[in-house]
């Protein structure tokens, strides 16, 4: 629909002043050769009538300019003569969308390497606006929350058997049962990787001493260096902390977990938390402890070798590759 | 997502995409044709078979490497017949053509694409396209079927009611269709177009000189010294090809008779596609196609003489477009454009 209207406003002025001399052009060649319109018209498969339209430039009874271009290039290549120049007098068919633009080809850009910019660029912007929900949001909601939910949190301090740590400010007891505490939830894996994350968010969520867990002390730092060093920046938030008072009921489990090939392992303690979750490596020992009751998984019975509070477990009715799933009490 | 899409859309433009086999075209709004590239990837497989991969080139250099390449990489033309034979990597190329188009921006393009597909194939290969474009970022896909394309982007008057015939021949395919009032009335895709030309070439040079020639040798041949009906001078070519008797590579000369005699089995498949087209055209359009003519379209259109061919087996005018080869990206283009003024009910888009 639209080329309609170009070539109505277009080709009549083109027509009378450009092409005036292509039809007369085509008919002197040829009458010079002598061939009649009749003869022209069979070869090209076209009406006599065509043929002198063309010859007298008569738009009116001409169709659409592309075969109008077509009937002048058949027709100048039947009397032998220079297509292109005849045609250069029409206007193209369709105007406008003829124009190519090159590009160099040098100018590739690398397939891979296009779009990595902004992925990465748009991930890191995430990742940092995500930070700083965390840092800064998440923490006062935390303690809006767990303050109002436990209000006697400071009462917490019965779990002491570990003296409480020299910190030079608040409240020591509160701190050090809370701080034991909450232990297993945060460092639970007592895994010899510490998670590196950790000691990134201080002041909110307080990055309780080390395992406060008896020998061997090769695997744990010493209980009694750290806690100065540990502990002094938490301070200030110490106090809003809650104490978790759940914990405080019966006598801890002291697991120790050898591992003679690799498995998955996930020990939940009475709340629900993770102690030690992950697929852990042929070789690797860990040490943890929770309040019963312990809910085990072992992806690999017998490759675990494990000792509850010093005495061996026996996992010998798992076949070799079976998952264990117990609890102990 | 949709309204971010959205936004980015404002910095990225239009684009009417040519996904040929043979080569790919990309017409930009305002622009014109901005990208004109061969549809052929080269893949680099480093470390043995199952090692990463990564893209070694895409378009003109890969084209370079056809036939060309060491163990570790390998040019390929992710599309044959015209549709898609190899999802990832036709994405692979078209994310390459788009970020080519729009380079220097700083925004990632997200334009509304539009893509023309053979009128013969297959819901499951339009869908393969539509996606294959939706992974490479553009933000809406359109597709419209090939002959229509070509009849807008050569100019015929598709919106009249008579009949226009159009005979687009690319790589892989030939589409002939009869339109009128802007829709197909008529159409068939046979899967003969400038590759199956090639091929025959390929096959006649080892029949009669039992030597073997690649692909782009062939191609050379067809574009130089190939002709769709007998003229008056006799065109030749020196060729160097691997003597199959022998071993070694030997040169010889062809000339065009001989060609024309090698593509006669791909001709007459073309021509009979036509033959049928109108023996199938309802007669009131018929009558118009006979008195105005066929109109040629597409890359292998620029085959000598294949005009006069058609003209003398179907006794009608046959007519070649101006700039055959990017009629099927401009009359996308069109369409884009015809959609944006009146809607997109112009043409059966299928969005």
């Amino acid at each position: 629909m639209t080329e309609t209207p170009e070539s109505t406003e277009s080709e009549p002025t083109a027509t009378t002043a450009d092409t005036a001399g292509v039809g007369a052009r085509l008919r002197e060649v040829r009458e010079h050769k002598g061939i009649s319109p009749a003869e022209v018209a069979a070869q090209l498969h076209l009406n006599e009538q065509t043929i002198v339209a063309l010859e007298q430039d008569d738009r009116s009874r001409l169709p659409a300019p592309i075969y109008v271009r077509g009937y002048v290039r058949a027709y100048a290549r039947l009397l032998g003569l220079d297509e292109e120049e005849l045609l250069a007098r029409y206007q193209p068919a369709e105007s406008p969308e003829l124009r190519t633009v090159g590009m160099p080809p040098q100018a590739q850009p690398a397939l891979r390497s296009a779009r990595m910019p902004w992925r990465l660029l748009g991930t890191l912007v995430l990742l940092v606006a995500l930070a700083g929900l965390a840092v800064f949001v998440l923490p006062g909601l935390w303690e809006r929350f767990t303050t109002a939910g436990d209000p006697e949190a400071s009462t917490a301090g019965e779990v002491s058997d570990l003296e409480p740590l020299p910190v030079p400010s608040g409240s020591p007891r509160s701190e050090a049962g809370d701080s034991r505490v909450r232990l297993p939830a945060l460092t639970a894996p007592s895994d010899p990787r510490p998670a590196p994350g950790t000691p990134g968010r201080p002041e909110s969520m307080p990055e309780p001493p080390p395992v406060p867990e008896p020998p061997p002390a090769s695997e744990s730092p010493p209980v009694a260096e750290s806690p100065p060093a540990a502990s002094a920046p938490v301070a200030p938030a110490r106090p809003e902390v809650p104490p978790a008072p759940a914990e405080a009921g019966p006598q801890q489990l002291q697991l120790r977990l050898q591992l003679s090939q690799d498995s998955w392992i996930s020990i939940r303690n009475a709340a629900g938390e993770r102690l030690l979750v992950g697929l852990y490596q042929a070789g690797s020992e860990h040490r943890i402890s929770g309040r019963p009751p312990l809910q085990v998984v072992l992806g690999n019975a017998a490759g675990v070798e494990l000792t509850v509070d010093g005495e061996p477990y026996s996992l010998s009715g798992y076949d070799p590759g079976s998952v264990a799933r117990f609890t102990l009490e | 997502m949709l309204g971010f899409k959205r936004l980015v859309g404002i910095f990225s433009e239009d684009l009417s995409i040519d996904l040929g086999t043979a080569n790919t075209l990309i017409y930009v709004r305002g622009r014109g044709i901005v990208l004109n590239e061969p549809s052929v990837v080269a893949i680099r497989q480093d470390r043995g078979p199952g090692g990463p991969k990564s893209i070694a080139a895409v378009g003109i250099e890969a084209k370079r490497m056809l036939g060309r390449t060491p163990g570790n990489i390998t040019a390929i033309r992710p599309l044959k017949d015209g549709v898609i034979a190899d999802f990832t990597v036709t994405e692979k190329m078209l994310q390459h053509f788009i970020h080519k188009v729009h380079e220097g921006r700083f925004f990632r393009p997200s334009p509304r694409v539009l893509i023309c597909v053979p009128c013969g194939s297959t819901q499951v290969e339009r869908r393969a396209i539509k996606e294959s474009a939706a992974g490479a970022g553009a933000r809406e896909v359109y597709l419209i079927e090939e002959p229509m394309a070509a009849a807008i982007g050569a100019g015929m008057p598709v919106d009249e009611a008579s009949g226009s015939m159009v005979l687009d021949i690319g790589g892989g395919t030939s589409e002939v269709a009869v339109i009128s009032l802007n829709g197909i009335v008529y159409s068939s895709s046979v899967r003969i177009g400038g590759d199956r030309f090639d091929e025959a070439i390929i096959n006649y040079v080892r029949r009669n000189y039992g030597t073997l020639i690649g692909e782009s040798t062939a191609e050379r041949i067809k574009h130089e010294i190939g002709s769709a009906y007998p003229g008056n001078e006799v065109k030749e070519l020196e060729v160097k090809g691997r003597n199959l008797a022998q071993g070694v590579p030997r040169s010889f000369t062809l000339n065009s008779n001989e060609i024309l005699e090698a593509l006669q089995e791909p001709l007459s498949g073309i021509v009979s596609a036509v033959k049928t087209a109108l023996e199938q055209t309802p007669p009131e359009l018929g009558a118009d196609v006979a008195e105005r003519g066929i109109v040629l379209t597409g890359g292998s259109a620029l085959l000598r003489d294949l005009d006069r061919l058609l003209m003398e087996e179907t006794g009608l005018p046959v007519v070649v477009a101006d700039d055959p080869l990017t009629c099927v990206a401009r009359g996308g283009g069109r369409a884009l454009e015809m959609m944006d003024e009146r809607g997109g009910d112009v043409f059966s888009l299928e969005g």
